[in-house]
């Protein structure tokens, strides 16, 4: 994955490395290990500074997981996580050369920008550079503190702001994302469900960070609202300088506001491509099968439905071989038995498929 | 002065949703008559323990004794009546009990001794319960086991005997030495039997708080607090306590009444406040042998016992009714309706 | 095709703490017999409402105010639904009307198997149909027909109460076996794959596409005439919303039953219905064929909300303004100040429904 474009190398936001977040299943007397739901399973995956990406799949793929890791809510079980590394120091990183895998300098390396296993005071100064706003803004926000109090936390917890500045920063926040002054002393239940989400945003915003990662930020709100929020998103970026990991199960919505898209099932990336790319020519079955999901808004279109057999498997106990291939309807013998990798067919469109290689 | 001004309208502002929630919530309370009933009740309790100097003055010895709470004794009944409770008449409004304790001093000022025992006993406990609680709630894992199966073997301590043991074991004062100073704390027979209660009585509400907490704990603005950076403490305090309270409140208030009457009990059976001492279960034990009176009329000393019995009643109703009432209007989930 | 299902000026405020919330003032809707009809609007328009309306489950405090609704029952009969009693809605809902919701977990009790809660709707509507079977295999003429006659003609009787108390012999395990016959069947229906296994599983145990095939079968278990669905698949993943969809679609040929489809995404409106209904706080602003809305919308709301559905390569166009409090709403026209094409006429008058082209209402002054 070379992030080369047009000669000018670009610079990573974020590069993972095998990442890997197992919750253990604990059964018996005694309470031991007796297996792991593998929510994200060894995924690799780089994103641009100053890109939306985009992280689709369904429910139980593991992209919200994928998320929360990412930004270290949540511990990864194996794996790194690097975060603003400049693009000389990752080629090295990703390519070591020498005889050993893992000569002391690079260790050194690794350990400045990997952010896998920080703890406590390092951890607590990553918060201020990752944010994540939550799908549902009724759930997300204290229903027993105001409005001033839940947007201006962040700054009192990170001491970016003295108690005396924080109304003013709070109401500058406010009006950014399009709600005013007089929303300050008043209850997340007294609003709508756009205008909690805006809160929301504020609140995550109001750090000034430099990635966020948004989880679902549309799907709990109408459709007009939903315009104007991804309008919002668009306008923030830009003023504020930010990289988005946009995770949504709604495609129409993803293929709007994301540069790039992955596509995740059962812990695993099966594709990744830009995004007209990725909706104009889907590979993978899976992602075929989901882009034909898509409900229209065009009664006199018709679209051919791929219709997949069955439920989504459960991630404790992944089918062998390529993951997909008890719905798939192109099954091979190989996608049985052997796991397919990640190929680079071009331009940037990454699969998982035994049908590639044909 | 415009500065004045700003700041004076900024403050109103800040307390504009709070008082739109207590108009709210007044509301609600005059819906509902058992709540105001509970409310009266408890009001007029208040009025009687702080206007108790008032409507029962001391008596100086020899009939009273200097500690106010002891109640005094009418001297001038002749000895040979002295032992027999004396119905209600001018001087002793509400008659007298065996030994001629006067019942009016008695229940007023009890009433003062009744808010003490509930709210003290009720507070410490709470404190301990909340802190193990949270504690144990939000952490989780071993240190949830570890405080859970110790909270468990104080539950199978038995009350009773805990408060006999203390009674006999400790003793009236405790010195604890601090290198520059002293510190005595005084411990009446009362007291210690309230410290008795408090120590059995705070693993209910560990479990009770602990319970909500686990609800709580997993809300997704618990996360993103915690995304922003908040440490483990501030969380706790700030976000997961106000969220989960309210369940403990109600049972607090329901409580104190249940406290109160288990203190009454106590007093009855000899353990408790020392004899003489105005406390209802008290001046009811006072004349034990005096409560069922003779065979042809049982109920001939009624005012002995039906007297301090109705106020433990009325007081444990209030609390009660006080806890229903907060239930109904403090619950989030059934506000709106 | 005549109509199923006449609503006539239907009236529903709710009297709350803020004030009275005037959700929906004078509907006016039909839904004709096999047709799916859709209702489309933003949160808060009151299409739930509508549909909890015409079943008589309004919530409190919530009360229906003035207007009819007419429904046909399976009997010929029309009947207006507002001014039954309880029992005889009863009757109704679920045998002839039945409703299903977003959430499929929270329609179904945790603690009963799937074959349970079929079968509580089927004993319920279904009885007297399943006792005659059970009969019609009885040959022998013994104590065991007796039985299931009296069930069948006098069920209220203390012999039957008695008998069905009876441990081992209480057991009517010919009705039992009938009653799973038919369980699995209507999961069969459903496409669920080894209705067998489903029919003993609890609901905790079903991903939710599945709960929500058991939620429609439980719907669908008495053959009602009436199907309302308040955005079922709102909570399910695409793939499986893909798949419920389709399973509506079919099993309204085979059950020949109307559809009110409750939903705010336009694109499923496209997939489903025959015709639309736009809602737009408490009041139906435009109904129309569905090609002819999407073609040809009338109404400016229609028009906004079809412009705001996020394109690729587009800026994102919104609705400027919000959607109006419902204690207060503006007068006349309730969408006048977020119209672009809003006259001095629409702050006083409330427009009233016209018919611009066959079959497509406006309600609107532009016209």
């Amino acid at each position: 994955m070379s992030f080369i474009l047009g000669g000018i190398k670009l610079s990573t936001m974020l590069e993972t490395e095998n990442l890997k977040k197992y919750y253990p299943i604990r059964g018996g007397v005694f309470k031991r290990k007796v297996a792991d739901v593998k929510a994200v399973d060894d995924v690799n995956l780089g994103i641009i500074k100053g890109e939306c990406f985009g992280l689709v799949g369904e429910s139980g793929c593991g992209k919200t997981t994928f998320g929360k890791t990412v930004i270290r809510l949540l511990k990864p079980t194996a794996g790194h996580v690097y975060l603003d590394v400049p693009p000389d120091v990752i080629e090295q990183i990703r390519n070591p050369k020498g005889s050993s895998q893992n000569p002391p300098e690079l260790q050194k390396l690794r350990k400045q920008y990997d952010i896998a296993t920080l703890k406590r005071r390092k951890l607590k100064a990553l918060r201020r550079k990752m944010q994540i706003v939550y799908q549902d803004p009724s759930r997300s926000l204290d229903p027993r503190m105001l409005v001033k109090d839940t947007v201006g936390e962040p700054l009192l917890v990170q001491k970016i702001a003295k108690k005396s500045e924080v109304r003013e920063r709070v109401v500058e926040m406010l009006e950014k994302v399009g709600l005013g002054a007089g929303t300050l002393y008043r209850y997340p239940h007294e609003f709508s469900g756009g205008q909690r989400q805006r809160i929301a945003i504020a609140r995550a915003f109001i750090t000034n960070p430099e990635f966020v990662v948004l989880d679902e930020p549309t799907s709990a709100v109408d459709v007009s609202v939903r315009a104007q929020l991804l309008d919002l998103f668009q306008k923030l970026r830009k003023d504020m300088n930010l990289t988005y990991l946009f995770i949504s199960h709604d495609l129409s919505v993803v293929e709007c506001i994301s540069d790039r898209v992955a596509v995740m099932y059962l812990g695993k990336v099966v594709e990744l491509a830009q995004t007209m790319e990725l909706f104009h020519n889907p590979l993978h079955p899976y992602t075929q099968a989901l882009m034909s999901a898509i409900p229209i808004p065009d009664p006199t279109v018709r679209r051919k439905r791929i219709i997949l057999v069955g439920d989504v498997p459960s991630p404790v106990n992944p089918p062998v071989g390529c993951r997909f291939h008890p719905r798939c309807s192109q099954a091979m013998d190989i996608c049985r038995n052997e796991e397919p990798k990640l190929m680079d067919i071009g331009n940037g469109h990454i699969v998982a498929c035994h049908l590639m290689s044909k | 002065m415009t500065d004045f001004k700003s700041k004076l309208a900024e403050f109103k502002a800040a307390r504009q949703p709070t008082i739109k929630e207590l108009k709210f919530t007044i509301t609600r309370i005059k819906k509902s008559p058992l709540s105001i009933m509970g409310l009266a009740i408890l009001v007029f309790y208040i009025a009687l323990a702080v206007l108790a100097p008032v409507l029962a003055p001391p008596v100086p010895p020899p009939m009273g004794k200097p500690d106010p709470f002891m109640v005094w004794k009418d001297l001038n009944i002749p000895a040979i009546n002295r032992t027999l409770p004396h119905p209600p008449n001018s001087i002793h409004p509400f008659g007298t009990t065996e030994e001629s304790y006067d019942l009016y001093y008695g229940c007023i000022w009890g009433t003062i001794t009744a808010f003490r025992v509930g709210l003290m006993v009720i507070v410490l406990s709470l404190i301990i319960g909340l802190v193990t609680g949270v504690i144990a709630g939000y952490y989780g894992g071993i240190v949830d086991e570890v405080l859970m199966r110790f909270t468990d073997m104080v539950i199978a301590v038995p009350g009773l005997v805990l408060c006999m043991a203390l009674v006999v074991a400790l003793p009236p004062q405790f010195v604890i030495n601090l290198g520059f100073t002293q510190l005595t704390i005084a411990l009446s027979k009362l007291d210690k039997v309230l410290l008795a209660l408090v120590l059995v009585g705070w693993p209910s509400y560990t479990r009770v708080i602990r319970g909500e907490i686990l609800k709580v704990r997993e809300e997704d603005y618990v996360e993103a607090a915690r995304a922003a950076g908040c440490s483990d403490f501030r969380v706790m305090i700030k976000h997961i306590l106000p969220n989960s309270i309210y369940p403990i409140l109600i049972m607090a208030s329901l409580d104190t009444g249940a406290i109160v009457l288990t203190a009454a009990a106590l007093s009855f059976l000899g353990l408790g406040a020392p004899s003489g001492y105005a406390d209802w279960g008290q001046l009811i034990s006072l004349s034990r042998n005096y409560i069922y009176a003779n065979i042809s009329s049982p109920a001939a000393n009624w005012w002995v016992w039906l007297i301090p019995g109705l106020f433990i009643f009325t007081f444990v109703l209030g609390w009660n009714l006080l806890g229903d009432a907060f239930r109904d209007i403090l619950d989030p989930t059934l506000r709106r309706r | 095709m005549g109509n199923l299902v006449e609503v006539q000026d239907l009236v529903l405020r709710f009297y709350t703490y803020e004030g009275v919330v005037k959700a929906l003032e004078g509907i006016n809707l039909q839904i004709k017999e096999e047709e799916t009809l859709g209702v489309v609007g933003e949160t808060g328009c009151g299409k739930t409402m509508t549909g909890l309306s015409i079943l008589g489950i309004t919530p409190p405090p919530g009360k229906i105010e003035g207007g009819k609704v007419f429904f046909k029952s399976k009997y010929g009969k029309t009947v207006n639904l507002l001014a039954q009693n309880e029992r005889v809605l009863r009757k109704i809902r679920g045998s002839d009307i039945s409703m299903i919701f977003q959430e499929p977990g929270a329609a179904l009790n945790p603690v009963y198997t799937v074959e349970n809660q079929i079968a509580e709707a089927l004993l319920h509507h279904r009885r007297r149909e399943l006792l005659e079977k059970v009969l019609a295999q009885i040959e022998k003429n013994g104590i065991e027909k007796k039985i299931y006659k009296k069930m069948l003609e006098n069920p209220k009787s203390l012999t039957i109460k008695v008998f069905r108390k009876i441990p081992i012999i209480g057991r009517q395990s010919r009705l039992k076996k009938e009653i799973r016959k038919e369980v699995v069947n209507i999961l069969r229906e459903m496409e669920i794959g080894d209705p067998e296994r489903v029919a003993d599983m609890y609901p905790h145990e079903l991903s939710g596409g599945m709960q929500q095939r058991v939620v429609i079968a439980m719907a669908l278990a008495c053959n009602p005439t009436l199907l309302i669905a308040d955005e079922p698949t709102t909570s399910l993943d695409m793939t499986v919303q893909a798949q419920i969809l389709d399973l509506i679609r079919r099993l309204k040929k085979t059950f020949r039953s109307s559809v009110l489809y409750i939903t705010h995404d336009m694109g499923v409106i496209a997939e489903l219905c025959d015709r639309v209904a736009v809602m737009y706080a408490g009041h139906i602003c435009e109904v129309a064929e569905v090609k002819e809305l999407f073609k040809n919308p009338a109404h400016p709301y229609t028009k906004a909300l079809l412009e705001s559905i996020p394109r690729p390569g587009e800026e994102f166009k919104s609705i400027s303004g919000m959607v109006p409090n419902l204690i207060n709403p503006p007068l006349g026209c309730r969408f006048h100040p977020r119209c672009p094409f809003a006259k001095p006429i629409c702050a006083e008058e409330m427009p009233k429904i016209k018919e611009v082209k066959p079959e497509q209402f406006v309600a609107c002054h532009l016209y």
